[in-house]
């Protein structure tokens, strides 16, 4: 069963994440995502992420489905303009893209490019609506199309029950066409359980964000690079005091997915640099049979 | 109010050349209240020409450089711009654009000119307007957040917006924290549940290039 048809019928999804490369040597790019062939339902492909210049997300998603995986392709308004996007989106399309992740997209600022000229002709809403015209066969200015797409359309939040702005921004995106949500990674599942309460009324598919700590590298790279989360004490000791952080990080991210199994629609597993774990933790975690 | 501010006057004096002789230009509007182009930082400018060895032949501040109705007029009050050969002002861009325009004569910008904003309590505000030719700032409770938000976001904050602080840096405040509290005290929170449409920007562009009768 195909991402789309998993989600359309309500079922546990696992999705991850895989980055271009930083050139055009896709040999690690295809042997990440071979270690998760069978393990999960849809490989995401980032889009510039942290505005950091890599491969074209359409050009990997091309790689990737050749390969046999299917793809959920980030769509960030940073770097292209209306024009720009639907022309892309009808290309991934053609390709054989089926799933987006519509995204405002971190500020070039944040990046490795200095002096870049950010877009942001649309925003994430606006992004998702013009999805939902292309999926009914028209652009953005209402005109028919030669042939309308069928993209299932997700959007990410930022799992906090208490900051009221994201909430209603989760609701506008809902709204907009947002049929799955994938979040920022998750370390307090009682939070996270406090916001599903909040946002159940919604009608879509939230995916909970499973970053997995190994070292305490991946701590600092956290902390510093990725703001808003927050780390439990609790996880940074475990790690700590662990002979084997490895083998402890892949214990507490599979622990942390069985709490979530019955209040989220699904996993999305973004380890920072390999996927050498990835399956070991869906097995621990009782996903993977 | 044009905000603007200084340039590196280092660099800039490495790039004139020393044939020239040059005239300074304030701004008696923006400029000069944001005491960037008023008469003590033009006087600076000159004395600071004269002591690198340019051949410096006056100053004036203008009352209001992006607005000159006769350049006669200025020429005559200052008789020793007729010596200068280039100009260096000390005025946002339109000042710098007019000068050039209304005298014919080499300008050099003194100053980048960084947005519209303007000046409340003695603290400079910036980017209050995108000039952009489409103007809903009622519907954001009077904060613009195209004009303020970096990404120009008119549906909402991005997922960067945390604890009220913009993800660009941490001494910028979101603008749609300030706007979200504005429309709590209101208690009219349309602006985040109503959905805006892009933004139409050929309204700005069909304006480019344009002199028009006033």
């Amino acid at each position: 069963m195909d991402f789309k048809r998993k989600i359309e019928t309500g079922k546990l999804v696992v999705t991850t994440e895989v980055a271009p490369p930083r050139g055009t040597d896709t040999t690690l790019l295809i042997e990440e995502a071979d270690l998760l062939s069978g393990c999960v339902d849809a490989l995401n492909v980032s889009d510039n992420q942290r505005s950091i210049m890599r491969m074209s997300p359409l050009g990997v998603a091309h790689v990737l489905q050749e390969q046999g995986h299917e793809v959920i392709l980030h769509t960030t308004c940073r770097d292209r303009n209306r024009l720009a996007l639907q022309s892309d989106l009808l290309g991934a399309w053609n390709l054989g893209v089926r799933n987006i992740l519509a995204m405002t997209g971190d500020h070039p600022l944040l990046g490795d490019t200095m002096g870049t000229k950010p877009v942001y002709d649309l925003d994430s809403t606006q992004l998702l609506q013009a999805i939902q015209n292309l999926n009914r066969g028209h652009d953005i200015m209402n005109r028919r199309l030669d042939g309308g797409t069928g993209f299932m359309a997700g959007a990410v939040v930022r799992p906090d029950p208490n900051d009221k702005m994201q909430l209603l921004r989760l609701k506008r995106k809902v709204s907009c066409g947002a049929r799955f949500i994938q979040t920022q990674p998750v370390y307090n599942t009682e939070e996270f359980k406090e916001f599903i309460e909040k946002v159940s009324h919604l009608n879509t598919h939230i995916i909970a964000g499973i970053l997995p700590i190994f070292s305490l590298k991946t701590v600092k790279f956290i902390n510093d690079k990725l703001p808003g989360i927050i780390i439990p004490q609790e996880v940074v000791e475990r790690i700590k005091n662990s002979t084997d952080p490895a083998e402890e990080g892949i214990e507490l991210a599979a622990e942390t997915i069985k709490k979530l199994q019955d209040v989220a629609g699904g996993v999305h597993i973004m380890p920072i640099i390999t996927h050498q774990h990835t399956e070991a933790i869906l097995k621990r975690a009782g996903m993977l049979h | 109010m044009i905000i603007s501010r200084q340039k590196d006057l280092q660099v800039l004096f490495e790039g004139l050349s020393p044939d020239d002789s040059f005239f300074v230009i304030g701004c008696g509007k923006c400029a000069k209240k944001l005491r960037v182009g008023g008469q003590k930082e033009v006087e600076e400018v000159f004395w600071r020409l004269v002591d690198r060895g340019f051949r410096a032949v006056g100053w004036y501040v203008i009352s209001t450089a992006c607005s000159i109705n006769s350049w006669e007029e200025i020429a005559s009050e200052k008789p020793e711009i007729d010596d200068a050969t280039a100009f260096l002002v000390m005025a946002c861009g339109n000042g710098v654009s007019v000068i050039n325009r209304v005298s014919g004569m080499k300008a050099y910008p003194l100053l980048d000119t960084t947005s519209i904003g303007g000046v409340c309590d003695d603290y400079m505000l910036h980017e209050q307007c995108a000039a952009c030719a489409d103007c809903n700032i009622h519907l954001y409770h009077g904060i613009c957040p195209y004009a303020q938000c970096p990404k120009g976001l008119q549906n909402g904050p991005c997922g960067g917006s945390i604890d009220g602080v913009c993800e660009i840096g941490s001494e910028r405040s979101c603008v749609w924290a300030q706007i979200y509290e504005e429309a709590e005290k209101s208690e009219n929170l349309e602006v985040f549940t109503e959905f805006h449409p892009p933004k139409d920007h050929s309204k700005k562009v069909r304006r480019e290039g344009l002199i028009e009768k006033i």
